[in-house]
């Protein structure tokens, strides 16, 4: 990788730290989204906590909406990086590209039913909780996109033969559990309280949080190894200057 | 590290031996249900501690594994015996 | 003649490993997926236990509907399969590769037993009116029980592979450690049914 590109790399993982101080701020704390609402709150309790909190819910998932914008940038950084590691072909580096930018799509649409419903909240509580509930599956049920990329970046770096590897195999390994955790998510529907409902522990604390922190993590590594495959580029250098002057 | 033949086979028989007196004291005994439960989770404890030490080589684990799974063990045996006397 | 054009990234071949050659030491990552794995269902006992506590009635009652001798065969098939898998990893080391091939075949195919009556056992459950709905006890029967299936699943697929690839036997440090990761998630597989079975179908 190229000092500019690598530069630029670097920069992309950066990223996650304005998505999640954005992110959290917006969604977490303003959208009162941590945890969330039970599916079970009657109608007439939510559209009141709506129509109590409606400016704060407002710039809430406004503000959550652009964050995923770093979730894109971060995106294209760890496609460049994942291009560079992947060994052989590259069709899993384009996986990892579509996943992140799909991912961060679920997210920004999410909020836009919330957003809509601090929009009006005077209107008919079954509308205010009709929005709510589409946006949690919307978000939850799109989990399909996020295992794209998490499974992608744990089998490229699984696959990297480098006596140092780029990323450490327990990242790559937790990665794919972690994304293969989220198909609890196929019975979310199911429940309107409980552990397995979008409020409860299996398919809220569990498929948020831990993935987030990973995401945190591969975002420090992604940084070192733009670092090192610009340094891997500089040294290699002479021997292509070589072999291009001795033809 | 390769366990004998014999290891392999004696684990099996415990294993089954086990199964089946856990089967006999939960459904055809009267011991009261928190014994019953403490005794049957007990066994799967033990149960479970022969395959790690017998089939899965937990001898031959990484440091921080082997503590793991010593961990996992009485930590779930306890949660599930323990809920059942609140 | 010139040399045919270096891919832009790549790098010299002295800090690369050929990949067959890759042998993962004991501390290798796949060991935290299999912790994580255990984890999750540490959880699922927790929450399991925790809601049986406060609901103790309506989980008793839950629980006489369920077989317990099937549930019984499918921990004697379990923990067979698991010896069929430890002779296996025994036979393909010491390369007696038809017996090893043989008793990974057993080991799936008890595998394939397993499922079969566990499918079974749901069917008697949906058809007496059960389903993950009608009462907590049920919803942690379906749930965990059918993770545990999809586990299985998995684990038979795993197996094939397993066999498939060393057919000829152990021939690379590689072919070592699919043999030991497909083993060990097998035998986790069989080391939490362990907990499943008394925990749902016999404490009470």
């Amino acid at each position: 990788m190229t000092k500019n590109e690598s530069q630029l790399a670097r920069l992309c993982a950066w990223a996650v730290a304005p998505y999640f101080i954005l992110f959290g701020i917006g969604w977490g704390l303003l959208g009162r989204m941590i945890p969330p609402y039970p599916a079970s709150m009657p109608a007439e309790e939510l559209a009141q906590i709506y129509r109590d909190n409606a400016s704060t819910l407002r710039i809430g998932f406004a503000l959550a909406a652009f964050a995923t914008t770093f979730i894109f940038i971060w995106t294209i950084g760890l496609f460049r990086v994942m291009l560079a590691t992947e060994r052989g072909g590259k069709i899993l580096s384009y996986t990892v590209l579509i996943g992140g930018v799909l991912t961060g799509v679920d997210l920004m649409f999410s909020c836009f039913f919330w957003l809509t419903a601090a929009f009006r909240p005077e209107q008919d509580p079954a509308l205010i909780q009709l929005l709510y509930d589409l946006g949690w599956l919307w978000l939850d049920l799109a989990f399909g996109v996020a295992m794209l990329y998490m499974i992608g970046v744990g089998v490229i770096a699984l696959r990297d033969t480098r006596e140092k590897p780029l990323f450490p195999k327990w990242l790559a390994w937790i990665g794919i559990w972690l994304a293969m955790e989220f198909l609890l998510e196929l019975i979310m529907p199911y429940f309107r309280s409980g552990p397995f409902s979008w409020s409860g522990l299996f398919n809220f604390w569990v498929p948020f949080f831990p993935p987030a922190t990973w995401m945190v993590i591969l975002s420090v590594y992604m940084y070192k190894a733009a670092k090192r495959l610009n340094e891997e580029y500089e040294s290699d250098i002479p021997r292509r200057v070589e072999q291009m002057t001795t033809d | 590290m390769l366990q004998t033949p014999k290891v392999l086979r004696w684990a099996w028989v415990g294993l089954v031996a086990i199964t089946v007196l856990s089967l006999v004291v939960a459904e055809f005994t009267g011991i009261p249900s928190g014994v019953e439960t403490a005794v049957v989770i007990a066994a799967a404890a033990i149960k479970a501690r022969i395959i790690l030490v017998r089939y899965m080589g937990e001898r031959s684990f990484p440091a921080w594994l082997r503590l793991y799974f010593g961990g996992w063990l009485v930590v779930c045996a306890a949660t599930i015996i323990g809920f059942n006397f609140s | 003649m010139g040399r045919a054009p270096q891919l832009a990234n790549r790098t010299t071949s002295a800090n690369h490993v050929d990949p067959q050659e890759i042998s993962l030491p004991g501390d290798s990552g796949f060991w935290m997926f299999i912790a994580a794995d255990a984890s999750l269902f540490a959880l699922l006992f927790f929450q399991f236990s925790r809601d049986r506590s406060s609901q103790s009635v309506v989980f008793d009652e839950g629980q006489q509907h369920l077989t317990v001798l099937l549930g019984t065969v499918n921990t004697l098939v379990l923990v067979t399969s698991s010896w069929l898998m430890a002779s296996a990893v025994r036979s393909l080391h010491r390369n007696a590769v038809r017996t090893g091939m043989r008793l990974i075949a057993g080991t799936a195919a008890l595998g394939l037993v397993f499922a079969a009556v566990k499918i079974a056992e749901y069917v008697l459950a949906l058809r007496s009116g059960h389903t993950l709905s009608t009462s907590p006890f049920f919803m942690y029967y379906f749930v965990i029980t059918g993770i545990h299936l999809v586990h299985l699943m998995i684990g038979v697929v795993v197996l094939v592979v397993v066999g498939w690839r060393l057919r000829v036997g152990i021939r690379r440090p590689s072919d070592r450690t699919l043999l030991e990761c497909g083993t060990v998630y097998w035998h986790l597989v069989d080391l939490l049914w362990m907990f499943i079975f008394p925990m749902l179908y016999l404490a009470r």
